[in-house]
């Protein structure tokens, strides 16, 4: 009982940290995640991802705080609410807009959670059956995913993930034991440190960027009434119940996520409500109900391929990958087996973490309105002296801080030159699984080919991971072919 | 002016990825391979991915060259400000190697917040001292790091 407390309390303050985070425009739900990461080594794991669970949850919903009151998404994912939630606070209804962001948000979450519960011991159970092969091309799958981080250029993100998975090999290599790329500096015998070069991508480039933007926004002050009709949320509930499913599927595609699936849902709902409340794009509360419901659903869905195939869901799945390897683990099938207690504590901090945001994005508005409105050029300094703290947490070792500091520098550049920094760290991620999975198969097959095309081509297994690869790409160039034709 | 300055710069930062890509192909050819086959080698996929590397650097330097827009958001990059902050920043971390971390981090702060014009001086003072000791407390105790 006592541990449930502590667990509730340290997602409480979680979800708490992370409406805050999603809430001021240009830090992110990973940015924090990267940050408490390394914070939360001395922790025993259960209680550190209590707390990073939390801030995700939190974070995705804190977004659609500043994308109803100034038109900027705090986070990804709450681009497309945008679209309806600042024309309502416009005509004086941002209170409502918050509202509506804040209970369908907790729907969602409510579905993805259970998507989560009855989803990962399924999936789990086919994964054990996986041969290297399989592991070989999901991780392929994951890494060509950066078509979805491509942000205009596939060649940038083709480009940074390239590095990101070479950077990931830099070591000793686990077949032959041998140094590889080292250099001959024993510095680099270890590897690179996949919680230090996230916390420097992600954490340390993003505040440099922000504090070069020097952007400032009016924040709508007046949002008058909160809490969305009743009657309204039960008429709207068959639509909250099919964007959430939207959510969830498009979420558990790795790489995907939840501003995809946000999109998707809006489109969805677009087609599918005969008479919105205001036309779409001009502040129809379905516009809302759809992009909330989903991005929020779309964790559970997120989180499904992280814990049973070690496949990262998004880009803030890849760092909670992080958070797992610094304790010791492994995500896969065999986590499942080997310490379920640990998903049935995932599952209930993120269920605690989805009713504490209601709560709190419904008592604490007026608070985050005013939060919103520091400037950033006194919020930034000090995150970015949190970031050091996070980068020597690690080891108690400055050396960690100067590689924080170099990876934070090459993010910045990346950033500057819209090279997207996510493939990157899905390369850090997926590149040493590629590497020995592709080897090993090969050594299995005696260096051949073709017996390794034969071995996918009668694989039942392997020709689903590759029918899941046709449609998460045919979702990609769907949605760019969308985006160009405006 | 600074459309031009961000170009070359464009161009530059694409070079040095390319000699960076570059850098990664010559030294994965080196990789000590024992006697490993051709395709299960230790040298396979870094040989691999560079080599990718090396054409997505090359493609992207001929999209620089050849673009000549110049987007609002990287123009601001240029501003002397911008350099003279990241050069400080990595002036802390040097600092933390010879300094105490309360000291070196409190120092970064109060010029961060007189740098950007966030506070006046004695509030950054303030806002200095108290944002670190407040911190480092909190971390020490909650997240048991030792300074």
């Amino acid at each position: 009982m006592e541990h449930l407390l502590n667990i509730a309390l340290l997602t409480a303050g979680g979800t708490l940290a992370g409406i805050l985070v999603g809430a001021i425009p240009g830090l992110s739900a990973t940015m924090a995640v990267a940050i408490l990461v390394s914070l939360t080594y001395g922790w025993d794991v259960t209680s550190a991802l209590a707390v990073i669970m939390g801030i995700y949850q939190g974070a995705v919903f804190g977004g659609s705080i500043t994308a109803c009151l100034i038109n900027i998404p705090g986070a990804p994912s709450s681009v497309v609410t945008t679209l309806d939630g600042y024309p309502l606070a416009k005509r004086g209804e941002g209170g409502i807009a918050i509202g509506w962001a804040c209970t369908e948000s907790f729907l969602g979450g409510l579905v993805g959670v259970l998507a989560l519960w009855i989803g990962t011991p399924l999936i789990a159970r086919i994964a054990i059956g996986f041969a290297p092969q399989d592991y070989f091309l999901l991780a392929i799958f994951g890494i060509l995913l950066v078509g979805s981080f491509a942000e205009g250029s596939f060649g940038k993100a083709m480009f940074t993930a390239s590095l990101g998975i070479v950077m990931g090999l830099i070591g000793l290599d686990l077949i032959t034991g041998m140094p590889r790329l080292t250099f001959g500096s024993d510095l680099l015998v270890k590897g690179v440190d996949l919680v230090t070069a996230i916390l420097g991508l992600f954490g340390l480039s993003e505040v440099l960027y922000q504090l070069y933007q020097n952007s400032s926004a009016h924040v709508i002050q007046k949002v008058g009434r909160v809490l969305p009709p009743l009657n309204l949320l039960a008429r709207y509930l068959p639509l909250t119940l099919r964007t959430s499913s939207i959510g969830v599927l498009i979420g558990a595609l790795p790489g995907v996520g939840g501003p995809i699936a946000s999109l998707m849902a809006y489109d969805h709902a677009k087609r599918t409500v005969k008479n919105p409340s205001s036309p779409f794009g001009e502040g129809a509360y379905e516009g809302v109900v759809a992009s909330e419901s989903a991005n929020n659903a779309a964790i559970g869905g997120a989180i499904i391929p992280m814990l049973t195939l070690g496949i990262p869901g998004d880009a803030v799945t890849a760092v909670i990958i992080g958070a797992f390897q610094i304790h010791g683990l492994r995500p896969g099938p065999m986590l499942m087996t080997e310490t379920p207690e640990l998903f049935n504590m995932i599952v209930l901090s993120l269920l605690f973490a989805t009713f504490f945001f209601l709560i709190f994005g419904m008592l604490l508005i007026k608070p985050f309105i005013k939060l919103v409105s520091i400037p950033q050029n006194i919020l930034l300094p000090p995150i970015i002296f949190i970031t050091v703290i996070g980068a020597y947490a690690i080891n108690s070792s400055l050396i960690d801080v100067a590689w924080m500091a170099f990876f934070g520098i090459v993010g910045f550049v990346f950033k500057l030159y819209k090279f997207p920094i996510p493939p990157m760290v899905l390369g850090l991620v997926l590149g040493p699984l590629m590497d020995e999975t592709f080897r090993r198969t090969m050594i299995s097959y005696r260096g051949n080919f073709g017996d390794l095309l034969g071995a996918i081509a009668v694989s039942p297994i392997s020709l689903s991971v590759v029918a899941l690869m046709g449609v998460t790409f045919y979702l990609m160039f769907r949605k760019t072919g969308k985006a160009k034709r405006g | 002016m600074k459309a031009v300055r961000y170009k070359s710069g464009e161009i530059g930062a694409n070079i040095v990825f390319l000699l960076v890509a570059m850098f990664f192909l010559t030294s994965s050819f080196f990789i000590d391979a024992g006697n490993s086959q051709a395709l299960s080698s230790p040298k396979i996929v870094p040989i691999l991915l560079s080599a990718v590397m090396v054409v997505c650097a090359v493609l992207s330097l001929i999209e620089a060259i050849k673009t000549r827009q110049v987007s609002k958001a990287t123009e601001n990059v240029f501003q002397l400000p911008v350099l003279t902050y990241v050069g400080v920043f990595f002036v802390y971390v040097g600092a933390l190697f010879l300094l105490p971390f309360w000291l070196a981090s409190a120092a970064f702060l109060l010029f961060s917040f007189l740098y950007w014009k966030s506070l006046p001086p004695v509030k950054a003072i303030l806002a200095s001292a108290g944002v670190v000791a407040v911190s480092m407390t909190l971390f020490a105790k909650v997240f048991y790091i030792d300074f």
